[in-house]
């Protein structure tokens, strides 16, 4: 039964459910931001009737609701996700592309931090189980575990901003600018990381192949890197997904607490504004390249293990 | 070692409960009282965490502020653990399709970040919700929108074990006994997964805790006549430059209120990882 083909089918199967997935995704807030009562134009109380008719009549507010999704998912497919309502004149494309070099740019660099400190803390706590250093290590993943972003981000921009002054707390300018942000999105996605590999490798270092590497001769870390090692992947693989996504959903208060103009300070405002394209686009941006990412975890993981293409 | 700081998270647990409820007769002073005489004092002796723009003591309103947080959050991991439970257990039980469609609905509501999930159906909510109190209205729309994004994961669960448990074999000799899937259900699945159920809901408080912070920070969930710690996250916020104790204190204490929930309920490190 299992053969390439099934993974080629499951591959298949998960774009297919990617396109329905992101349909939906998109149905349900256009149905939610439909129903949600006040509008735009709700605020000038001194609207001309007129004008209000012709301003929903630009917006096709006037049309029924499936008609409005259905003009808006044609446009989609021209590459046109409409106008901004707050800000006049402005296209959505082109608002979210301001915003999102910023935001990739951090992201990318949080998730790299994670990764990188997240493997070189747990292979060292493995092997070195024990020494003082360990205890600390470990004592940081209980304290980053439950530390609010909300805390750790005053904080640093307090200390390292305000009272030594030794480092910028607003805007993505310079390298030195993403220091304090991305330390404040990464820490607790490195507890959670960490934990996680450092109890997989230690699972794994019992296991009869890693005494037979050691009696081949091999130094302990030798063993850990080229044996142990992989045995953690698989479980680095599964929690991935829900790992990066918790650390993008993050990524929208670090925004506003480092004053960051990217997407997420974006939806913040814009939806404190009511400014639906805006809103419908960020949720378009956000939903696709997360619903995708899972996706490839999933693939990466069927592929290495078939066991779960079976239970799928 | 890891007895004594499940005893510290206790304590820590306690001391907040107790000052939650005893704030205003410590300090003698009601949340909201204002005092022209003493504004943004620092902390010292008669105001212990200081005192806001408007003279407010910031002892009294954050712990004030945490029976609003605490209860946003202890509601909304009840109605957490009612959705999930009776999604995951309906889906475990019954299997084939709807079962499968689950969670693929899952899967892919995991993939969309909870924040924009909670923020959209919180600014929905307030303005569906027909309750007539303001206040109310965004409190429960605030624990409701939390609670409609944190199911999943507990849905999953439950799922999981009603599988597992529905093909043991006293299963089957109760169904054949003539038990109603309902009664199966409360007598036989629900105990034997109690265990799980207890430590998932109590660990979905400091979550929802952190939730409403967030939420409430960004402007969407409470509003600023109400005290909660979101709230005075964002009152703090403004002033972090001259006056940080307004917004370190108060996220000083969120801080320790989702540690001492860590401390005194996860036993592995393992379960840490699973949020």
């Amino acid at each position: 039964m299992i053969s390439r083909t099934d993974v080629r089918v499951f591959f298949l199967r998960k774009v297919l459910e990617t396109l329905t997935a992101l349909l939906a995704l998109m149905f349900l807030t256009f149905l939610l931001l439909y129903k949600m009562p006040g509008g735009p134009f709700d605020e000038e109380v001194s609207l001309n009737p007129a004008v209000k008719e012709n301003l929903f009549k630009l917006w096709h507010l006037d049309k029924p609701f499936l008609m409005q999704f259905a003009h808006y998912m044609q446009n989609i497919f021209q590459g046109n996700l409409g106008n901004s309502m707050a800000q006049t004149g402005k296209a959505v494309t082109e608002i979210l592309q301001q915003g999102f070099s910023q935001t990739l740019m951090l992201n990318l660099l949080a998730i790299a931090l994670v990764y990188f400190f997240a493997f070189a803390t747990s292979f060292f706590c493995a092997l070195k189980s024990g020494s003082i250093f360990v205890s600390g290590i470990h004592f940081l993943t209980v304290m980053s575990i439950s530390l609010p972003s909300l805390f750790l981000g005053p904080v640093l921009i307090y200390f390292f901003g305000f009272h030594l002054k030794l480092l910028p707390t607003a805007f993505l300018s310079t390298p030195w600018h993403y220091i304090l942000p991305s330390l404040t999105l990464s820490l607790r996605p490195w507890a959670q990381l960490h934990l996680l590999l450092e109890n997989s490798l230690k699972e794994t270092l019992q296991l009869e192949f890693i005494r037979m590497a050691k009696a081949k001769g091999l130094s302990p870390w030798q063993v850990l890197l080229n044996h142990a090692y992989k045995n953690s992947l698989m479980p680095v693989l599964s929690l991935s997904g829900p790992l990066i996504v918790g650390l993008i959903s993050g990524s929208f208060l670090v925004e506003i607490l480092f004053s960051i103009p990217g997407l997420g300070q974006q939806f913040v405002e814009s939806l404190n504004l009511r400014d639906y394209p805006v809103v419908m686009g960020l949720v378009l941006v956000y939903g696709t390249s997360l619903i995708f990412l899972t996706n490839i975890f999933d693939i990466c993981a069927s592929w290495l293990d078939p066991r779960i293409r079976e239970q799928q | 070692m890891k007895l004594k700081s499940q005893y510290f998270g206790l304590v820590l647990l306690l001391v907040l409960i107790i000052l939650s409820f005893s704030a205003e007769t410590l300090s003698g002073i009601s949340f909201d009282q204002q005092d022209p005489e003493s504004l943004l004092l620092s902390p010292g002796v008669p105001h212990w965490f200081g005192t806001d723009s408007l003279g407010r003591d910031l002892f009294t309103r954050v712990f004030h502020g945490a029976r609003v947080s605490l209860f946003v959050a202890v509601f909304s991991s009840v109605l957490t653990m009612l959705l999930g439970v009776s999604i995951g257990a309906l889906a475990g039980w019954l299997g084939g399709w709807s079962e499968k469609l689950l969670i693929r609905v899952l899967d892919v509501l995991q993939a969309i970040p909870s924040f924009l999930l909670v923020s959209l159906l919180c600014i929905f909510l307030q303005n569906t919700l027909e309750i007539k109190d303001f206040n109310l209205k965004s409190l429960v729309a605030l624990a409701i929108s939390i609670s409609l994004v944190h199911w999943f994961s507990i849905a999953k669960i439950t799922r999981g074990q009603t599988k597992q448990i529905k093909n043991l074999n006293y299963i089957e000799a109760a169904r054949t006994l003539g038990a109603t899937p309902l009664r199966i259900f409360q007598k036989h699945i629900l105990p034997n997964m109690q265990g799980t159920l207890w430590v998932l809901f109590v660990m979905q408080i400091p979550a929802s805790v952190l939730y409403e912070s967030m939420i409430s920070f960004a402007g969407y969930g409470l509003q600023s006549p109400q005290v909660s710690w979101g709230i005075l996250l964002q009152e703090g916020w403004r002033s972090l430059s001259q006056f940080p104790h307004l917004l370190l204190l108060p996220a000083l204490v969120l801080f320790l209120t989702v540690l001492s929930f860590h401390l005194v309920f996860s036993k592995k490190p393992k379960d840490f990882s699973l949020e």
